[in-house]
């Protein structure tokens, strides 16, 4: 497998499910070796998205490459090197994790027996336990270790951490990490917590609507965004249409607002643009309020602007 | 809203696209029967369309305990009670619980036996006096011993084996008790009081178990939490231990990646067997008990035993298929099996059923021959047809090749089966297994009506003969279908998945086995009148093809679905 090509390529992939259309002209590059965080509401599009990466759908419009090849076409040739978590807890509950480990060590074949032993001891797993009898999170890390245990060259995480206790949340954190400090190694992790992409990622793509919002490299965000908060009323407010400003937020007269920094070549040029004696605080934006302005502009999109939700915007 | 209609609702919810199906076949058949009476149709139309409401009926009678169970169990292995959990945790009465499914199975079950019994006495000329004092304790009769069979599936036990050998006891005792109790009904009046004492008294005591059940299952629900939590913290202090017994014991090493998919689809597939086999257990045992009666039911028997040993090995109902995206568990989708490797290996699975499923009808056929009358028959029978014949045709050889064509049949139909399980998609898998059922209990009802009103052997011979003549032409056109079928099957597996090079190998490995089949078929029995070329075509007809490469493509569906 030849490691020039990005580790995913998704080239203006759309879909839809009867009537309710879940992705809309994603394009996407994740080069190898990225620690890549794909964020988004539930419903937003995540899942398909990574369900078109393992080939469990098939591209109509666009077209989806993974280590270089296509999964749908050669999925025996590409799955060698690509490791899953569902989100779902969907591991056959009548095995063992032992009867588990032998049936996936026969599957791959860089299956390493050592680092297996590692994650049993690690995750505390035992061979004899059946997998009906185990937590949630104990299932959780039997589906990681599978994952993990033939060395992948592609990670792909689909909210792994959804609904385990912060050990098991841990553990997974853990493992992403160890995953991407091996050279070469790309992983993508799936999520709607926020602290846990911004702890682990490299680069961030927020997806809403079935469309990619934007794709940004978690260092670049305070360099790139800034969070203006301010006070002025609903009518001042929404006479504003200046550029660059994004998710505009209130708690009743306060209000804050995400701001592109290249619109403005300082901060002087900014308050001035604003008003500046209504300007409270300039501050680097975070992942989360990055996160959420990023969606609420996407959500507002997609309504008829009326009064109304001009003032449901403010 | 209070729990009464709650509950009314819910199990409305849960099951109204089967109701409406058995209420749209109800229609269809009450308005189309009667008008293709008057309009002089063929009278086996007429016939099909009144049977298709009674089947309708009697599947309503039977799947009452389904519909108004409240049980959300997948498996009568599984100790703990069958009610439905999230039920068990709402703020209702115990008693409520109980009375409410009870209540609706006996109105359920009054209601569709009233019609039952209306249609009987419109159109079969029966006249059933008193009306209501006949439906009334056969009903109550009936239901009793629905609530009793719900009472088992909601009672948690400690051992799985308790409720299954309960069931299977309860299944064959319950419907002799309810025959024999419609049998006094409508025969012995004298007897009628006291029969009627005993249903009122057994009704009562089914809703006395089913309360039992239903409060047992609610406090073993809490229990089983708590014991369930205090497990888990126990089990982390015995894991080290246990893991070193354990590395020992279960570890495995699986020389490549086929014996490890054959060894998970064959264990995959281990309890959904167990439990068709012991679903169908009671069943067989009823028929059994008809067997010594006569010759003709002895036949009947075997027919129906057949056809429920076939079916059961068939009709497969594959657990991941059920409200899943796909039948392949994602770790399989995202596995480096090749596609063709899950298929094969997947269609290999299910031919392994085979010698299980032949063992139980040899056993049962030779049950048959405990008793002498039946051997008498079975003597009788062959003897005539070695003589017919012209040839030295013994018993073994008779037996030999009935076994093969019913191998041969057998085959066909479970990899056909198992080609649309393949595909996964729910509801053409619903659709197949609805249409095959229909169809083969439509078939199977009409000839067993036909069968058992003949008295004369040789006028059935004569007809049966006529039939195969008839039948000649259809057997043609199956013939032309099946090529046209296999020919467009081979060429899409040609644009997709396989090479010119395995897809000839493929059809002359077939055609191999056809004409080896079809040797040893003539060579057995060789009847007279039946050329070489006619059982050539029978076993090729018998024999699949196209399954082998639209396994694969199947699969292929499955794993990488296209949307629009």
């Amino acid at each position: 497998m030849s490691v020039s090509h990005p580790a995913i390529e998704i080239d203006h992939l759309s879909c839809a499910f009867r009537r309710s259309e879940a992705l809309h002209d994603v394009t996407l590059s994740i080069p190898t070796g990225c620690v890549f965080g794909l964020v988004g509401l539930n419903g937003a599009g995540k899942t398909t998205l990574i369900r078109h990466l393992i080939g469990g759908l098939r591209p109509r419009t666009g077209r989806v490459r993974v280590l270089g090849e296509d999964p749908t076409q050669t999925p025996e040739s590409v799955m060698q090197h690509v490791g899953y978590v569902a989100e779902e807890d969907v591991l056959p509950r009548w095995m063992r994790v032992g009867e588990l480990i032998d049936f996936m060590r026969a599957l791959y074949r860089n299956w390493d027996d050592q680092l297996c032993d590692k994650l049993l001891e690690q995750f505390s797993l035992d061979r004899s336990t059946k997998l009906a009898d185990m937590s949630k999170g104990g299932r959780a890390r039997a589906g990681l270790l599978v994952a993990l245990a033939h060395r992948p060259q592609l990670l792909i995480l689909d909210e792994p951490s959804y609904g385990l206790d912060p050990i098991a949340r841990q553990d997974i954190l853990e493992a992403v990490v160890r995953t991407a400090s091996d050279e070469g190694r790309t992983v993508l992790f799936s999520s709607h917590l926020l602290d846990e992409v911004s702890r682990v990622c490299d680069t961030v793509g927020v997806i809403g609507g079935g469309r990619l919002l934007e794709v940004i490299a978690t260092e670049q965000l305070p360099e790139r965004y800034c969070e203006v908060v301010g006070e002025l009323s609903i009518d001042d407010l929404a006479q504003r249409e200046l550029p660059g400003f994004f998710g505009w937020q209130n708690r009743g007269r306060e209000w804050s607002v995400a701001v592109d920094r290249r619109a403005y070549p300082d901060e002087a040029t900014l308050r001035r643009e604003i008003g500046g004696e209504l300007v409270h605080e300039v501050r680097p934006l975070s992942l989360e309020r990055w996160f959420s302005a990023r969606v609420n502009d996407r959500e507002l999109a997609t309504i008829p602007r009326t009064p109304a939700v001009e003032e449901l915007s403010a | 809203m209070n729990a009464t209609y709650a509950l009314t609702k819910y199990a409305w919810t849960r099951y109204r696209i089967f109701l409406l199906l058995l209420f749209s076949a109800l229609l269809v058949s009450a308005i189309f029967t009667p008008l293709l009476w008057i309009s002089r149709a063929p009278m086996w139309l007429a016939r099909m369309t009144a049977s298709v409401g009674y089947l309708a009926l009697l599947s309503g009678l039977f799947g009452s305990l389904a519909l108004f169970g409240f049980s959300r169990k997948s498996s009568l292995l599984d100790p703990t009670s069958g009610y439905d959990p999230w039920l068990l945790r709402q703020p209702i009465v115990n008693w409520k619980l109980a009375i409410i499914p009870a209540g609706l199975i006996t109105a359920w079950i009054s209601m569709l036996w009233a019609i039952v019994l209306l249609i009987v006495q419109m159109f079969g000329g029966q006249d059933i006096p008193p009306f209501a004092l006949v439906i009334v304790p056969q009903s109550l009769g009936m239901s009793a011993c629905a609530i009793a069979m719900c009472s088992l599936v909601w009672m948690p036990f400690r051992a799985a084996w308790l409720r299954i050998a309960l069931l299977i006891v309860a299944i064959p005792m319950l419907y002799f008790v309810g025959l024999g109790a419609m049998i006094v009904f409508a025969s012995i009046p004298e007897w009628m009081p006291w029969a009627a004492f005993g249903i009122v008294a057994c009704y009562i005591a089914s809703i006395a178990i089913a309360y039992s059940s239903v409060k047992l299952a609610r406090v073993a629900a809490f229990q089983q939490t708590d014991s369930q939590q205090t497990g888990s913290q126990q089990s982390k202090f015995t894991t080290a231990a246990a893991c070193d017994r354990a590395v020992a014991a279960t570890s495995r090493s699986f020389p490549g990646c086929v014996d490890a998919l054959d060894w998970y689809d064959s264990k995959r597939s281990r309890a959904t067997k167990l439990r068709q086999v012991l679903m169908i257990s009671p069943v067989i045992a009823i028929l059994i008990f008809l067997v010594p009666f006569s010759s003709v039911t002895a036949i009947i028997t075997l027919m129906f035993v057949t056809i429920i040993v076939g079916w059961t090995v068939s009709a497969r109902f594959e657990p991941t298929v059920w409200g899943a995206r796909s039948s392949l568990p994602s770790y399989l989708i995202a596995s480096p099996l090749p596609t063709r490797t899950i298929a094969w290996v997947r269609l290999r699975a299910y031919l392994r059923e085979y010698p299980a499923a032949i063992g139980v009808m040899t056993l049962l056929w030779m049950t048959c021959f405990i008793w002498p009358s039946n051997r008498v028959a079975a003597s009788q029978w062959w003897t005539q047809l070695a003589a017919d014949s012209a040839s030295s045709l013994t018993p073994l050889r008779i037996v030999v090749a009935i076994y093969l064509a019913i191998l041969v049949t057998m085959l066909g139909l479970t990899l056909r089966q198992g080609c649309v399980l393949l595909r996964g998609r729910q509801s053409l898998v619903l659709w197949t297994i609805g249409v095959v059922c229909m169809a083969s209990i439509v078939t199977l009802i009409s000839c067993l009506s036909w069968f058992m009103q003949q008295g004369d052997w040789e006028h059935v011979r004569r007809s049966l003969d006529d039939w195969l003549q008839w039948s000649y032409q259809l057997f043609y056109l199956a013939i032309v279908a099946k090529l046209l079928f296999d020919a467009s099957v081979v060429w899409l597996a040609s644009k997709n998945m396989f090479s010119w090079r395995e897809l000839a190998s493929g059809i002359t490995g077939w055609c191999v086995a056809v004409v080896l089949a079809a040797v040893a078929w003539y060579a057995l029995w060789p009847l007279g009148g039946v050329r070489f070329v006619t059982v050539l075509m029978a076993t090729s007809l018998a024999i699949p093809l196209s399954v082998w490469f639209a396994g694969p493509l199947a699969v292929r569906a499955n794993r990488h679905h296209q949307v629009t």
